[in-house]
């Protein structure tokens, strides 16, 4: 597999040779066995694979969430250490999959969206705040209500308002469709797709949903068991070129359901 | 036709909470053969409810109420406890979504199984456990032996959710009602376990109740479709006339999927009429 | 949205809006719902009103007292209760009923200050161990398991007999035994809270250890909290009026309830009652806590939340 002939000077992520292990001695398991790809600037990057696959951890161990990990990862084309910086995480922001755990429960949606402004010094919150509310659909006067009072929707708008409130550059998604119902996914993946245009954000999607990944991302990687098996774009995803046996298997699977039209 | 195994008239389920009482299910009639009816819907629409209603297995403090809610000629709403006890798990069983949270997390699978079985049966637990072994045969697992004695946890999710199937069907009871039971699983797991639900369903001439969100899921999966929204059923049609849907909800649930092989610049957002709400329900030709 | 238009609406429809239009109002709308919560339970509604009563005696104690508590007059010692003496007298002549009525002011003083002292001791002990993890954790926790190793009687007996009896020393060796259980519980809680999205995402905006630990965490953690220190009361109160049973407590003629019941011990064959009462009181108090307790446990399951 090669990875995509972006230059170097518009990469934006990079990792070389990521490997992150859990567990010790005989329990010790090889979540990500050497794991290299690159993310071009202003590009919609998707991560494809099954659970288990690694992909999560992938994201977690680039959003500062794991700390143990072999291999380097570059941000801007600098070395990150293995203790981020406030300017990282101004810079990189993350989307949960479950918007119902990714909220504080007692917490008012004023203080959510306020916090990562005040940690990060920015001016005017409550024009940032409303604004944030606005671009994600939902409102300023969603401002006091509290997340058991939404839908599983509108907590994850408020999910990508509260990554996007910092103004970030890039934006890290886990399977941010997933656990959403059917109907609710289309507007979710509007959203994502509007904000991207709106404010040049790099996106970085992992997914187990083929068709989730080739609405939103321009390229894809497809994992398996810890490795990336293939990467291509998604014209390749679409005409069906796919060089490996396994990424055969998932586009068959995917495209299993023959729609209803 | 044959005489239809569940038959359900003006089926209400309202909850009393502290703003005012919620009416989760207002007023739906519907029946079940032996075949296999999705009934489709977003979170709210009412669709577990219904599942639930029909073993009465809904939260305290609901209030069910309808016309006939006839199972194989039991009125199910004015059965006791004790004669609905000897229903469920027997002639009317409930898969849920998600086996980690549907298992004993503290005793091994097998022994689930075998359970099941004896409470409803006087078999003996070598026999029991014969048929348990049976079972997971039936459900394609590989290594039965092994697997019996394996934790919830210790087992992945498809697995999991063979094994309930398993442990549901071990009474080859007439009615299923599956809730979600493939919305946990991965892609390619998912058709696995629809492969060996619909080959059980089949083969026993048993009913099938699938709840989904998943519309495509379902069109491909069953036989007929109900689409259900805001507590009533607004679309009645089998599955195989999917595509000459009438009614405008179901048409925005089909067009607002991401597709392979149709891009779009942006899905096309079902927009939901309040009108529905108190609409008719559209029924196609029965099959 | 003004104040003026705001006020011109009563106040259950303010409480009602679907929308709310101010923090204050949103934080309003949700106690309430909380205390209607609180009112259809019926152990929490039975607990709490008779805690309630035993608060209020305690406090319009001098208006309710019919009698002086210190007043001895030997020649109407040990009576059953009667019209002038609702609860009768004790071996020294004085009322019961009004020594009752001053002795919940000390008991609800020990309960209340000890609770006070101990929970956020535990709670942040608990929260910080949980959270922090490696060496801190481990050296917090053992100090918490060697206060946990005593029985919590004997624990508060040598620590009243290191500082001396009255109450203060009393609270301050109950407060010693009461805290580890609820750093125990905190740390618990703490250990699966950390696990969860809404804290790697506030860790994702660099936010501190200590803001995370007191803005995030502790707010999570205190249903639990304030379950178990209410379940514990009933302990509490029963170790205070142990202490007073011997004679470690509050120190005569202060009509603590263990005291009362010390001294009642000896006259129990001429005069039942007297050594009854106290100790029916103790009990009616304890229970309403337990209860209390176990209706908040039931309504704060985090499963609810």
């Amino acid at each position: 597999m090669t990875p995509s002939q972006t230059p170097t000077k518009d990469r934006i992520l990079e990792t070389v040779g990521l490997r992150v292990t859990f567990g010790s001695g005989l329990l010790s398991t090889v979540a990500v066995d050497g794991v290299s790809f690159m993310i071009g600037r202003g590009e919609a990057f998707g991560l494809i694979g099954e659970s288990g696959c690694g992909k999560s951890t992938i994201l977690r161990t680039i959003a500062g969430l794991v700390q143990s990990y072999d291999g380097s990862l570059l941000f801007a084309n600098k070395e990150l250490p293995r203790k981020r910086d406030k300017d990282f995480f101004r810079r990189v922001q993350m989307v949960f999959q479950d918007p119902y755990g990714s909220l504080h429960p007692r917490k008012m949606l004023e203080s959510v969206l306020a916090e990562p402004l005040a940690i990060h010094g920015f001016d005017n919150p409550r024009k940032r705040i409303d604004a944030v509310l606005e671009a994600v659909g939902l409102g300023s006067a969603f401002r006091f209500r509290y997340p058991h009072e939404l839908s599983g929707g509108q907590r994850q708008r408020v999910a990508i308002a509260r990554a996007l409130v910092i103004e970030p550059e890039v934006l890290l998604l886990d399977e941010p469709t997933s656990a959403l119902d059917v109907s609710v996914q289309a507007e979710i993946l509007n959203l994502l797709k509007s904000l991207r245009r709106e404010r040049r954000v790099t996106y970085f999607m992992v997914s187990h949903d083929l068709a989730v990944i080739t609405h939103l991302c321009d390229r894809i990687a497809v994992m398996s068991e810890g490795r990336i098996v293939e990467e291509m774009t998604v014209a390749d995803v679409r005409a069906g070129r796919a060089r490996e046996p396994y990424t055969r298997t998932l586009l068959e699977a995917s495209a299993g359901y023959v729609p209803a039209s | 036709m044959a005489e239809p195994l569940l038959q359900v008239d003006d089926l209400n389920v309202s909850f009393r909470g502290g703003r005012g009482v919620t009416r989760a299910v207002r007023g739906i009639s519907f029946t079940i053969g032996r075949e296999k009816v999705g009934i489709v819907g977003e979170s709210g629409s009412g669709k577990s409810q219904t599942g639930r209603a029909i073993l009465r297995l809904t939260p305290k403090g609901a209030e069910i109420t309808a016309k006939a809610l006839v199972f194989d000629g039991i009125h199910l709403l004015a059965a006791t406890e004790p004669q609905m006890r000897k229903i469920r798990g027997k002639r009317i069983s409930m898969i849920l979504q998600d086996p980690k949270f549907s298992l004993n997390p503290l005793m091994r699978v097998g022994q689930q199984i075998v359970e099941a079985y004896r409470v409803h049966t006087r078999a003996s637990r070598a026999e029991a456990r014969d048929r348990a072994m049976a079972m997971l045969e039936a459900v394609k697992i590989r290594n039965p032996a092994r697997v019996f004695e394996l934790l919830p946890h210790e087992v992945s999710g498809g697995m999991g959710q063979r094994i309930m199937i398993a442990m549901m069907l071990i009474l080859e009871p007439d009615l299923i009602i599956a809730d979600e039971p493939t919305s946990a699983l991965d892609v390619t797991v998912r058709r696995q376990v629809l492969i060996i639900l619909d080959e059980l369903v089949s083969r026993r001439g048993a009913g099938l109740m699938f709840i989904s969100h998943d519309v495509n899921l379902v069109a491909e999966f069953c036989d007929r479709v109900l689409v259900m929204y805001g507590g009533r059923i607004l679309e009645d049609i089998p599955a195989r006339e999917l595509k000459h849907a009438q009614h405008p909800y179901t048409r925005a649930l089909l067009d607002s999927l991401p597709r392979l092989d149709r891009p779009v610049e942006m899905l096309a957002v079902p927009q939901r009429d309040p009108a529905w709400l108190d609409g008719p329900t559209i029924r196609g030709s029965s099959a | 949205m003004s104040d003026n238009v705001s006020r011109s609406v009563s106040l259950s429809a303010w409480l009602r809006e679907p929308v709310p239009t101010s923090s204050w109002q949103a934080r309003a709308q949700q106690l309430w719902l909380s205390w209607r919560a609180l009112r259809s339970n019926p152990s929490v509604m039975f607990g709490g009103t008779v805690i309630v009563v035993v608060t209020l005696l305690a406090i319009f104690a001098p208006l309710v007292a019919t009698h002086d508590i210190y007043a001895q007059d030997l020649s109407i010692r040990l009576q059953t209760p009667s019209s002038t003496h609702w609860l009768g007298t004790d071996e020294l002549g004085r009322d019961v009923f009004s020594r009752l009525v001053f002795g919940a002011r000390i008991t609800l003083y020990i309960a209340a200050l000890t609770a006070v002292i101990a929970a956020p001791i535990g709670l942040l002990v608990g929260t910080t161990a949980g959270y922090v993890g490696g060496w801190v954790d481990t050296v917090l926790m053992r100090i918490v398991d060697v206060f946990l190793a005593f029985p919590s009687l004997i624990l508060a007996l040598s620590f009243v007999a290191a500082l001396g009896p009255g109450i203060e020393n009393a609270i301050i060796a109950i407060s010693l035994a009461a805290w580890p259980p609820i750093a125990r519980l905190a740390r618990a809680e703490t250990l699966s809270i950390r696990k969860s999205d809404y804290i790697a995402a506030v860790r994702l905006q660099k936010a501190s250890s200590f803001r995370i630990i007191f803005g995030h965490v502790m707010p999570m953690c205190i249903s639990s909290v304030v379950v178990r220190v209410t379940l514990n009361m009933a302990s509490i109160i029963l170790t205070a009026a142990g202490l007073g049973f011997l004679g470690l407590g509050a120190q005569p003629p202060s009509p603590e309830w263990g005291a009362m019941l010390s001294s009642a011990r000896e006259f129990v064959l001429t005069n039942g009652t007297i050594a009854a009462i106290p100790g029916t009181a103790i009990l009616v108090v304890s229970l309403a806590f337990n209860l209390l307790g176990d209706g908040l446990r039931d309504m704060l399951d985090p499963r609810h939340g």
